[in-house]
């Protein structure tokens, strides 16, 4: 019973992980319509300057937390202003212009990042990557407390942002009808900027995390992960906050059993085999919506 | 002069000429209406003069200053409110909170009350308001749109056929709360298909036919000139 407790533990850390990297996708298709497959080599970004920070420089891990998030968000004021700005000012432009135009931006940041950072594997231990305690039978490793808490905390946030605040329905309007939002006084331009930006931070929040749980950090983790973040949002619902969050902790969740239970060779398309049966079943993902016509 | 002035407007989209060369005056806290056959180009009108679609060419002037070139978020903040054509409600929004987002350039301290004011004007809202908006009925919705519009307290309403679809009982209370919003010095620019209804709440009335106005006129005279009709149901004046 406690090696399951130890692993719905460790199954709801990394989909606490998985749930912050799908809610920024999850934003940015709201006030876009569009996929960003940099989210990937932006949420990488935001680990690697963490371990930089932590490791080279031997600053605190807060310190290192928050250099991520920092630098995710200018590669998001970046990709915004270069990438995706300067296509919505164009009439006639494809519909697909913006995705392939992020493709090009996911594939610049991985050639960057693999120049200054290297292909290798590089090791990230902090000051609490070794504390165990027991809590009775089970073991607990004060690093996925943290991350969890972390994780959590800025989840929570955003959601309440989102759901109470008056910035967070400008978004959610954006979301829904941006020339509604323009006429009801919304500078869409700003919020669509301000969304990617914040997205993009989350992203690097969600990288330095997942650098912190695995205790290392390498050059093919933005790939991974944004193709699981793309996985998780159309599992959830596309645009849906609550998709987000609830296809996040499902996947780890998946993954964590599957490995621990099952064959760790599935660990890695356990969660496009759940996608599958769910679109079968639900073809517009979990809290997704179908847009109503109305005449 | 706080009147709406609109010179030789010309609108595009793409290559299809949709305004041509309109002109017409909103006298400041009159109803004006808009009547014209469908595809006339009224709608194109009322998102230009919005902000939502920028114009080829012409002037649209308010309170004497130039607002063609200002962005629809820019518009409202001077005062000129849209209730648009379909009703345009957020539908993943409450009530309250599609009503929250009327209040959107409002900084001061009365949004509160004004939403009580709103709620207890249209008691049905009030019933619905933790409702998703998009569950509404029509005539519901129609009555959040002007409620939302309400919200920024405006000096000018641009109404896009509010009766559209929606049942005569339910005409008739949208034309009286128009008639109330105008009573309380707020100026209106109405475009119906509605045209007896339309020119009998309006003081003045222009009729547009493809791209141009065809005749204008005060509304009392408008309603005994069978060119209208014929305008409205898209046959050539002769
Ligand atoms: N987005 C668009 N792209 C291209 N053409 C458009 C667009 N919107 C409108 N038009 C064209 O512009 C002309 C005017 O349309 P508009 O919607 O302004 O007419 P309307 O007078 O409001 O008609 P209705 O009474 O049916 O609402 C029409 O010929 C229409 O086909
Ligand atoms: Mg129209």
């Amino acid at each position: 019973m406690h090696l399951f407790i130890e692993q719905l533990i460790n199954g709801i850390t990394l989909g606490s992980i998985y749930s912050l990297t799908a809610l920024g996708l999850t934003l940015i298709f709201g006030v876009l319509d569009i996929l960003n497959m940099a989210h990937g080599a932006v949420f990488m970004f935001g680990a690697f300057t963490a371990v930089l920070i932590v490791s080279k420089l031997g600053l605190p891990l807060w310190v290192g937390f928050l250099g991520g998030c920092i630098v995710s968000g200018l590669l998001g004021y970046a990709l915004e202003m270069f990438a995706l700005r300067p296509l919505r000012r164009r009439k006639n432009t494809s519909p697909l212009a913006p995705l392939i135009s992020t493709i090009g931006v996911s594939i610049i940041l991985e050639n960057i990042a693999r120049a200054l950072f290297g292909s290798d594997t590089i090791s990230f231990r902090t000051s609490i990557s070794d504390i165990n305690f027991k809590l009775g039978e089970i073991d607990i490793n004060l690093i996925n407390l943290v991350i969890l808490a972390v994780s959590f905390t800025i989840t929570i946030l955003l959601y309440f942002w989102l759901k109470n605040s008056k910035s967070g329905r400008a978004l959610r309007a954006v979301s829904e009808n941006p020339d509604t939002a323009a006429f009801l006084g919304v500078n869409t331009s700003k919020v669509i900027t301000f969304t990617v930006v914040s997205a993009s931070c989350a992203g690097g929040a969600a990288g330095v995390l997942v650098a912190m749980a695995f205790n290392s950090v390498n050059n093919e983790i933005g790939l991974a992960m944004g193709l699981k973040g793309l996985a998780i949002i159309i599992l959830g619902g596309m645009g849906s906050v609550n998709g987000a969050v609830a296809g996040g902790i499902l996947l780890g969740l998946a993954e964590t059993f599957v490995v621990a239970y099952g064959d760790s060779g599935y660990k890695e398309i356990i969660g496009f085999i759940i996608i599958m049966a769910v679109l079968l079943i639900k073809p517009q993902g979990i809290f997704g919506t179908t847009q109503k016509v109305k005449v | 002069m706080p009147d709406l002035e609109i010179e030789t407007l010309s609108v595009c989209y793409g290559h299809v000429e949709a305004l041509r060369g309109v002109t017409l005056r909103v006298k400041d806290r009159q109803v004006v209406s808009l009547v014209g056959a469908n595809g006339a180009g009224k709608t194109t009108l009322m998102k230009t003069i919005a902000g939502l679609i920028p114009p080829l060419s012409g002037k649209i002037r308010y309170n004497g200053m130039n607002i063609d070139s200002l962005r629809a978020d820019e518009i409202i903040r001077n005062g000129i409110s849209y209730v648009p054509e379909g009703r345009a409600i957020l539908n993943k929004m409450t009530v309250l909170e599609n009503l929250l987002m009327g209040a959107y350039i409002r900084q001061d301290r009365e949004v509160m009350a004004d939403l009580e004011n709103i709620l207890e004007k249209f008691p049905i809202l009030g019933t619905r308001k933790d409702q998703l908006a998009g569950t509404l009925s029509g005539g519901e919705q129609q009555l959040l749109a002007i409620g939302r519009a309400l919200m920024s307290k405006p000096k000018f309403i641009l109404f896009d056929e509010p009766s559209l679809g929606l049942a005569p009982i339910v005409i008739e209370h949208i034309f009286e709360i128009i008639k109330d919003i105008n009573e309380s010095g707020v100026t209106i620019m109405l475009v119906e298909q509605n045209v007896h209804k339309a020119l009998s709440i309006s003081d003045y009335a222009y009729v547009m036919e493809t791209g141009k106005i065809a005749m204008e006129g005060n509304s009392k005279e408008l309603l005994y000139e069978k060119r209208v009709m014929d305008a409205y149901l898209g046959k050539k004046a002769k």
